[in-house]
Parts: structure tokens; sequence; C-alpha cells
């Protein structure tokens, strides 16, 4: 009996992901009867394409390759994802009891997705193609495991380098190659505060230059110190935790620490644990949080905000809101400060989804297309993709649709106030995303024991020369290997 | 047998260091044991290491992980959590079974048959043979399982059972083990029944069987254990979360979700644990009967 | 034996040695291959270059060398302890509830078992807790020189129980005649033990042995659950390359690292095996 019960649980969960999938599918107005490619080889046969389950990958990739399916008849492209049981959770609400059952994405799940994966690659087979979702991508790179996409690139007529930012298609390039592609891009950037600001120090701060979060820390000091004289208030510099700040300071001077050419780690001269104590120290004077779970109230005053992604949103009334703020910030005092850079001056960017393709794959011509499918204006242009796309037709025409709403299915006509805020936005994208010229190849083990030691360290459990130590000797060993 | 040369004050002493040390070894099952009745809140703040708002207000700078016997209250609500609200959690505990239980019983059938052909049969590459099996067997996991991938995959088994089944009906320890016991029975024995005339089959059947219960009995709790606690294959070759074995759900779990971890390990390993019972009489019965000859 | 006949010994033999060459051998013999190549995916021959890169690696010296001490200390201590538990519990009235005790560390879930001593190891654990509360200050049992004994703890912990059983059976296997004769001539217990009953246990001690090497290897489960890919130095055995190997796709170096270790332990087995041979004639 319990074993039917749960039986048919199992089903009805099952179906309301299979809906989930379905709700999740881009409005699909716009795809075209277009003319078949003719390029060398066929595009036939199957395909997979394997991702770690995070329930956006999956479901944007069930509806890409249902319409690529649909466009190349005699090709088969399956989704190879990896599941874990979600859990059941019960709630008593206003007195039913309410089941939601929820995928929770622990490390275990994540360490076992990627052996899988690698047995399969290690043995000669695995997807023809790979989301990059949760990959450690420098691994797989140094090791040929993923093909050279240049190959394709340039042979393709079908393939225009131009119709794509061709800054971060140069960026992502590894010794010379192309063996992984974005379909989409961000940047940070920081807004500050003008009222928190004297009108001359707002004016210096008012460039699009480039920022580093120590230098915006230094920059508002002074200014700091003057609002937050009064006894009760607390405006804090930046909205994030300790913890969080920490972790950028360390994206940004990254190589102070580690020398890859060596293979050594340099954690043990003092600067590490400066970083450290001075991190601890900005959370001691209220600068952020020290708390990782404590979290700003929405609207509250900070003096910058650092944002990642300049997407228009969806619930504005683009009539309404004045040009500039919907990308600035939450108040209309916020005014743009900048794009991130590192330490070494280069602008860096970031991408939700990004696609490799196999070493092992047999069916490379059609694993290629079906890249290139993903860039497509068609796919591009999906309401759930993140980040702004990559190809230059989808990202101008997405954000108007945004603005015009037909993204989500109401369209209103375009006023005059709308058709500048448009070029205004675009204008400004573009004028930041041309400054974008580096894709730096995090080591995702280092940055995982940064993250793990360091962890103790602002949970009070450990000294910083204690950090230093540990890390100086995972590190070593690390790189030693 | 209670004639012993030794004193009594030595037999105390002796019983007191036996009872500190069986106490040491019970601790983890007793910690989990009484962890699967505390609820879920209790845990938590048990075993949490860092500070919170209140602990900060009452002036500490650090705190301890405990280990707590007594739950307070004790609450069956975990096992509820898990036994009724995950549903998959009964499924799972049934693939388990579908993995564990084939491998033990064709492992114990192929061992026992392949420990009695090295038993009888003298030829001369007969040592060097056993000596690869034993190679075989100290290997770590880390090195056999992409073979063990590539052979499924050759087989086109790499999505089923069967790649983690039949490696294990296969695996070097069973022999291994069955070897070793069968080299303790007395020759004699063979030598009697076969001037009575009685084929290899019976004398396998009739004589050396019954001899190896001790043997058998460790073979098949040995096993079990060992594939009821499986991960990594599972985590290979299984594609599907409602084909998982319980072994995988949990190791994930202990991860991140502490409050169910003591009432989930205490459902997984209620059933070894009676094998446990059941074989250990068994074992005790095979140091009796060799003890007896 | 100069018969045509094949031996019935070869029917009951040969299903099971097909699977084994079938699953092992033949899988195994592949990936050797491997050990030679630059790369898994399109790679060349390179000889032994990959033998020399690895034997210079700092990595591998180090896993090398940290799973011989381990084992090196933790195997004869295990057996030592073991052997004299069993020589404790064999005469004891409730030795049945003694041997089911000590072999319940065999059936716990190594995933809860690494929860409980991360409870009680880690730095703000229970232990710690304790010795703060004595006034001897915190240790830092997982991050420093201390995590090999720890390791053996746990493996100890772990393994105990089924060696004592074995020590058990073979102590039982000890025909009672001999004490008797030895009684007679008035040795003491002491000298019992070491004239009767250690010669008398070395087949079981050769058994006891390789079980504890097999298991040796099988503690790694719960030692990467407890403290990651990267621990602190004095426990990164020859798994942790191993496994970090294969997490980087570098199958080349864990193959050659697999062969190297195969040729250790077949030396290894063949000198237990004369052990064996040696003291059993």
């Amino acid at each position: 009996m319990k074993k039917a019960i749960a039986l048919m649980l199992i089903l009805c969960m099952a179906v309301s992901f299979a809906a989930c999938g379905t709700e999740n599918k881009p409005a699909d107005g716009t795809s075209s009867a277009s003319v078949k490619h003719e390029v060398a080889g066929e595009i036939a046969g199957e395909i997979s394409i394997s991702c770690y389950d995070t329930m956006q990958y999956k479901a944007f990739l069930e509806a890409a390759a249902n319409l690529f399916m649909a466009k190349y008849p005699g090709t088969k492209v399956t989704i190879k994802t990896f599941s874990t049981m979600p859990e059941v959770k019960v709630m008593e609400k206003d007195g039913a009891t309410v089941m939601s059952s929820e995928i929770t994405d622990d490390p275990v799940a994540r360490a076992d997705y990627l052996s899988k994966l690698n047995t399969e690659l290690i043995g000669g087979g695995g997807a023809d193609l790979l989301a990059l979702d949760i990959l450690p991508i420098e691994r797989y790179a140094k090791n040929g495991q993923f093909a050279p996409l240049d190959e394709f690139m340039n042979s393709d007529p079908d393939f225009h380098p131009e119709d794509y930012r061709q800054n971060i298609l140069e960026a992502v390039k590894q010794g010379g190659h192309t063996v992984f592609l974005p379909t989409d891009y961000s940047f940070n950037y920081a807004t500050f505060d003008k009222s928190l600001f004297t009108p001359e120090q707002a004016e210096t701060l008012k460039n699009e230059g480039t920022f580093t979060y120590a230098g915006l820390i230094s920059s508002a000091e002074g200014a700091f110190a003057s609002a937050n004289a009064g006894a009760d208030k607390k405006i804090r510099m930046l909205e994030q935790s300790a913890r969080f700040l920490f972790g950028a300071l360390w994206d940004e001077n990254y190589s102070k620490f580690i020398n890859f050419a060596d293979r050594t780690a340099n954690f043990t001269d003092g600067s590490f644990a400066a970083l450290l104590e001075a991190v601890k120290g900005y959370a001691d004077k209220g600068y952020i949080f020290s708390d990782e779970n404590a979290e700003i109230i929405s609207g509250q005053q900070v003096f910058f905000r650092v944002k990642s992604d300049m997407s228009l949103a969806y619930d504005l009334d683009y009539n309404k809101v004045s040009p500039i703020q919907f990308f600035d910030g939450g108040s209309e005092n916020d005014i743009i400060g900048g794009i991130q850079a590192n330490a070494d001056g280069n602008i860096p960017f970031r991408f939700f989804r990004g696609y490799a393709m196999n070493a092992n794959s047999k069916n490379q011509r059609t694993a290629w297309e079906f890249l290139k499918f993903l860039l497509s204006e068609e796919m591009q242009l999906s309401v759930d993709g993140m980040g702004l796309p990559i190809n230059n037709a989808a990202r101008a025409k997405k954000a108007e649709m945004s603005i015009d709403g037909s993204l989500y299915g109401e369209k209103t006509p375009m006023t005059e106030g709308m058709q500048n805020l448009l070029a205004e936005y675009q204008a400004a994208v573009e004028r930041f995303s041309d400054r974008i010229n580096a894709y730096p190849l995090a080591d995702s083990t280092i940055s995982a024991m940064i993250r793990e030691e360091t962890a103790h360290f602002f949970d009070g459990a450990k000294t910083a020369s204690e950090v230093c130590e540990a890390l100086q000797s995972r590190v070593n060993l690390y790189l030693g290997e | 047998m209670n004639t012993t040369a030794f004193g009594n004050r030595k037999n105390l002493v002796s019983t007191v260091l036996l009872v500190c040390l069986g106490l040491l070894f019970l601790l983890p099952l007793a910690v989990t044991l009484s962890g699967s009745f505390m609820s879920e809140g209790e845990i938590t703040l048990n075993y949490t290491t860092s500070l919170s708002a209140f602990d900060k207000l009452d002036g500490l700078t650090e705190r301890f992980a405990g280990l707590r016997l007594i739950p307070s209250p004790v609450t069956l609500k975990q096992y509820a959590t898990v036994l009724i609200n995950q549903p998959a959690f009964l499924l799972l505990m049934f693939n388990s079974i579908k993995i564990a239980l084939p491998v033990t019983l064709g492992s114990l059938i192929i061992s026992m048959a392949t420990a009695y052909g090295f038993t009888i049969w003298n030829w001369r590459y007969k040592e060097a043979l056993f000596i690869v099996y034993i190679v075989v067997m100290l290997m770590p996991l880390q090195a056999v399982l992409v073979p063990n991938y590539i052979i499924a995959d050759a087989l086109g088994i790499q999505e089923s059972y069967l790649a983690i089944i039949l490696p294990g009906i296969f695996s070097p320890f069973g022999v291994f083990l069955m070897r070793q016991s069968m080299k303790a029975l007395p020759t004699a024995y063979f030598e009697a029944a076969r001037i009575d005339g009685a084929g290899p089959m019976r004398i396998f059947f009739s004589l050396v069987i019954p001899q190896m219960k001790s043997a058998i009995a460790a073979l098949c709790m040995l096993q079990f254990i060992e594939y009821w606690n499986l991960v990594e294959q599972a985590v290979i070759f299984i594609k599907d979360y409602t084909k998982e074995p319980l072994s995988v759900y949990l190791s994930r779990i202990a991860e991140g979700r502490v409050g169910l971890i003591f009432a989930a390990s205490c459902v997984f390993l209620f059933l070894p644990f009676w094998f446990l019972l059941l074989g250990q009489k068994d074992l005790e019965k095979g140091i009796e009967l060799s003890g007896v000859k | 034996m100069k018969n045509r006949r094949i031996p019935p010994g070869f029917w009951f033999l040969l299903p099971g040695l097909l699977g084994f060459l079938l699953f092992y051998i033949l899988p195994f013999g592949g990936s050797v291959g491997y050990s030679v190549m630059s790369q898994p995916v399109n790679g060349k021959f390179v000889g032994v270059q990959n033998y020399l890169s690895l034997l210079a690696s700092p990595a591998y010296l180090r896993g090398l060398w940290n799973t011989v001490k381990f084992m090196g200390v933790s195997v004869p201590l295990n057996m030592a302890l073991s052997l004299g538990v069993a020589l404790l519990i064999r005469k004891k009235r409730h030795r049945e509830l003694f041997t089911l005790i000590f072999l319940i560390p065999l059936v716990l879930p190594s995933g809860s078992m690494a929860f409980f001593w991360r409870v009680v190891f880690s730095y703000n654990g229970a232990l710690n807790g304790a010795l703060q509360g004595l006034g001897i200050g915190k240790v830092n049992w997982l991050d420093s020189a201390l995590a090999l004994p720890v390791m053996v703890l746990i493996f100890i912990w772990k393994n105990m129980g089924y060696n004592m059983v074995l020590f058990l059976s073979g102590l039982h296997s000890i025909p009672m005649e001999y004490y008797e004769a030895a009684w007679v001539d008035g040795a003491s217990p002491r000298q019992a033990l070491w004239s009767i009953t250690l010669p008398n246990l070395a087949a079981t001690s050769v058994l006891v042995c390789i079980m504890s090497v097999v298991n040796s290897f099988k503690v790694f489960r719960e030692i990467y659950l407890l403290t990651g890919n990267y621990p602190h130095q004095s426990i990164y055995t020859l798994q942790h390359f191993m496994n970090n190997m294969f997490a980087s796709l570098n199958y080349p170096k864990l193959t050659t690292a697999t062969t190297i270790l195969v040729c250790i332990i077949a030396v290894l087995t063949q000198g237990l095996l004369w052990l064996e041979r040696r003291t059993s004639s």
C-alpha cells in the first residue's frame, strides 16, 4: 500500500515537473520557415547534450531541441540531465496541508554529476555537447576534452562572427582556440547614491571609468563617516556581507597569491591575512554586514550598489519610469559609477549559459549546428534567457521587446519616451560591453578552498594566520599535483 | 572452559577494559539512534558551530558541537519526514535491495564454485592465478571504476543495475575468502569420500557446503553490507533518481540536511543490522564447528 | 595426471574465471594502455614518460609515502588490537554480545559516520569542547599532523570487529590438546601464548593482514567525506591523488599511478603468501 502511494506521488511529481517545463517555453512566434543550410557534412542523426539539472537549463534546452528537430527533420536531440531526488516539504497552511517538492543543489550531487560525466568522457563517450553549468572549465580545456570550435567557425559560411559580440568571442579563447562558447554575458557595474556624497565627490565618481571593490571602499570612507555621524543612522557602504566582499576582493587580486607559472601559492607573507583582517574590519566598522544571512531591506540607502545585470526588468512600466533609472539602481539618486575591472586592469565578464563540444563526439557536424542554433536570434530571444544575448540582433530586439512588452506577450505601442529610453539603454549597454576584454578562467578548486577556509575565519572558528597556514598547505598540494 | 589460568583480578580488569572499549564502539550508534528521536531544531542547536545572534548577545566567542545522548523532547517527527513525506525513500530502499541481494547470492554461488575449483584442481599456474585474484582484490576502487564503465558500455548494460551487479558477482573478494576457508578443511574428508566413489559434485554439496557455514555467513554478510553501502558505482551507472539506491541519497543528505540524517541512517542500517544479527549466529557456529574437530 | 579428460575442477573454475577476466582483467589491461598515452582523447604514444613524470611529482610521492605510512601503522596496530581483544573475549561469558558490539561499525553508513567524526574532531567539535572545558585548549585535529592518528583511529574503529572474528575462529581451531600438554609440562600462560597460540595463528594472520589492506583502501571514503579533496598534507593518500587526477580528467596519470600500485601490491602479496607457506609447513 505504501509503495503504491509512493509511486503515485512520484508520478505526480513527474507530472508537475513536466508542467513546469512547458510553462517556461519561450513564446514561439518568431520561428520563421528558414532555408536549409548546405554545408559540408550532413545535419542528421542523434546528438545529446548533457547538463546538471538546474531546472532553467533543462527547460531551455528542451525547448531548443524541439525547435531544432522541427527545423531539421531526421535529427534527434536528447537532453541528458542529472537529477537528484526532490525533497518533499509539507507545510500547514490555512489549515490545509500543502506539499511542495524542491530539488536541492548540494555539493555532493554536483560532485556526483561530475564523476559520472568524467567516467563517460574518459571511457571515450559522453554527450556531444556539454553545458558548462558546473563544469570546471579550465581542467577540461587543458586536457583537450573540448573540441576546438574554430574550424567550424571559420569554415561554416553561415557563421558570421560579426553577428555576435566579437570582443567576447575573443576573450573566451584559450591558447588561441575557441573551445567553448557563451550564449549570453553580463558584467558588473557600480552605481552610487549621489545624495550621500558632496556634489564634488559625486562629480569625480560620476564617470564611466572602471572601479574595483577596494577603490569603492576607500573612496567613500570620508563620506561614510560624515553620513553615519548620527546615533542610530546606519547606512551601509555596500549591501553585501563580509564573505561576499571577501570573495569579490579575492577575484580582483587572485594573481597576487597564486603563481600558475611556477605552480606556487603565497598565502603566508601576511598580505592575505591583512586582506582577511581588512574585510573583518569593514564589517566591524559597519561598512558591510558581518552576518551572512543579514539582508538589506529593499529601498534602504547604501553608498554603492554593484549590479551584475544590465538587462531590463520586466515589471516596470517603461512609460512612466525616468529614462536611465531602470538600470541605474533602486532610487532616482543612483548614478552609474563605472564597470568593474580586476586589479590587473582587465575588464571581465560572466555568462550564465555556455556550451562546449565534446572531443569524443561522433556527430560534430550536427552538434555544431545545434550550438549555432542556440546562438541564433530565435533562441536568444527566449524569455528565460538570462544576461545579455551575445547575438547582436537578438540583444537589440530583446531590449525593444522588453520595453514594448511583447517579450511577455503584452505588447503596448511605443511612445516617444519609450523610444528615447530604448535608444539610451542600448547605447549604454553597447558602450560598456565594448570595453570587455577578458574572461579570467578562475580555478574552481582553489576558489572552493578559499571559500571553505575563509568561512572558518568569518565564523570566528579560526584566526587569520591559521587560515593562511591551512590554505598555503592545501593550495600548494593542489598545485603540485 | 572456565578453568583459566588467569586470576580473578585479571579477569575483572579485562572485563572492565572490554566494557570501556565496547562503549566506545557503541557511541556512534548511540548518537545516531538518540539523534533520530530529536527534533530538527534540537539537532541544529546541538551540532552547529557558528555563532548565532543570541550567542553574541550572551557574549560567547566560540561554540562547540555537542554529543547529546538524551533527546528532549522525544519526537518521531524525523521518522515521519523520512518515511511518509519522502515517499521515494521506501522506493530507494527497495532499489538497494535489488542491487545488494543479487550480488550477495550471485557472488556466493560463483565464489563457492570457483574456490572449489581452485581447491580440487591442481594445475601449474593455479597459485599464479590466485595471486592475480588477490592483486585485483587489493586494487582501490578508483582504479577499477573507469575500466568497469568501458566494459559495461561495450556490453550495452551501462544504464542498468547489471553494470553494478555483474562485476559484484565476479568480484575476487568472495573467491579469496572462500578459498582461504576451504584450505582449512581437512583433505582427508575429500579422500575418503572419493574412495567411497562420490563424484566432485556430491562432495561439493554434501561435504564442502555444510562445513563452510561460517565462511558462507561471513561472505553473505560482508558482500551485502558492501553493496548496501555502495555509492560510487551507483552514481556512475544510474541515471534516474527513482532508480538510485538509498545509499546515494543518504550520502547527499549527510551534507545538507542534517535534521534528517539520523532517522534516515537508522532506517538505512536496520536491514544490514538484522543481517548481522542473523549472520553472527552462524559465524559463532562456524567457530564451534572448527573448534570441535 | 596424464589423462585427456578435462578435470572436473576446471568446470567449477570456469564460470567464475570468465567473469573475472571479462570484468576485471580485460578492462584493466585496457586501462594500462592509457598510461603510455599523453591524453585520454587523441593522445600520442609517449612511452614511459608518464611514469617518469609521476615519479618526479611531489604530490604523487607524498601520496605514496603517506599511504605506506598509514598502512605501516594501521595494519599492524589493527592486527595487534584485534588479536588482543580476541584473546580477552574468547573465554568471556558474553562473548556473543561483545562480538556483536565490535561488529556494529561495519554496518553504519559511511555518510553518517563522516558526520559523526566531523562533530567529534572538527575545530569546534565535541572533543575540543571537552578539552577546552578541561582547560587544555583547542587542538586542530584534522588540519595538522594529528590527522594521521585520527585516520588510523577511524580505520581501527571500523575494521577491528571483523578481524577479531577471524582471529576468534583461528583461536578455536587450535586443538585443546596442545594447551593441555603445555600445562602438564608446567608452562605459564604467557609461554603458552608465545609457543602455541601465536605460531598456530600464522595462517589466520595472513588472511587478516590481506583483509586489513583491502579495508585500509576503503577507509578513504570516510576520510574523503570528512576532509575533502585536499586534506592536510599528512593524510593526502594515493587515493586522493588518484581521485583528483580523475576529477581533472588526467586519466594517463591515474592509470600510471594504478599500474605502479598494482606492481607494488603484487610484490607484497607474493611476500605474504610466501610467508604463509613457510609458516604453515
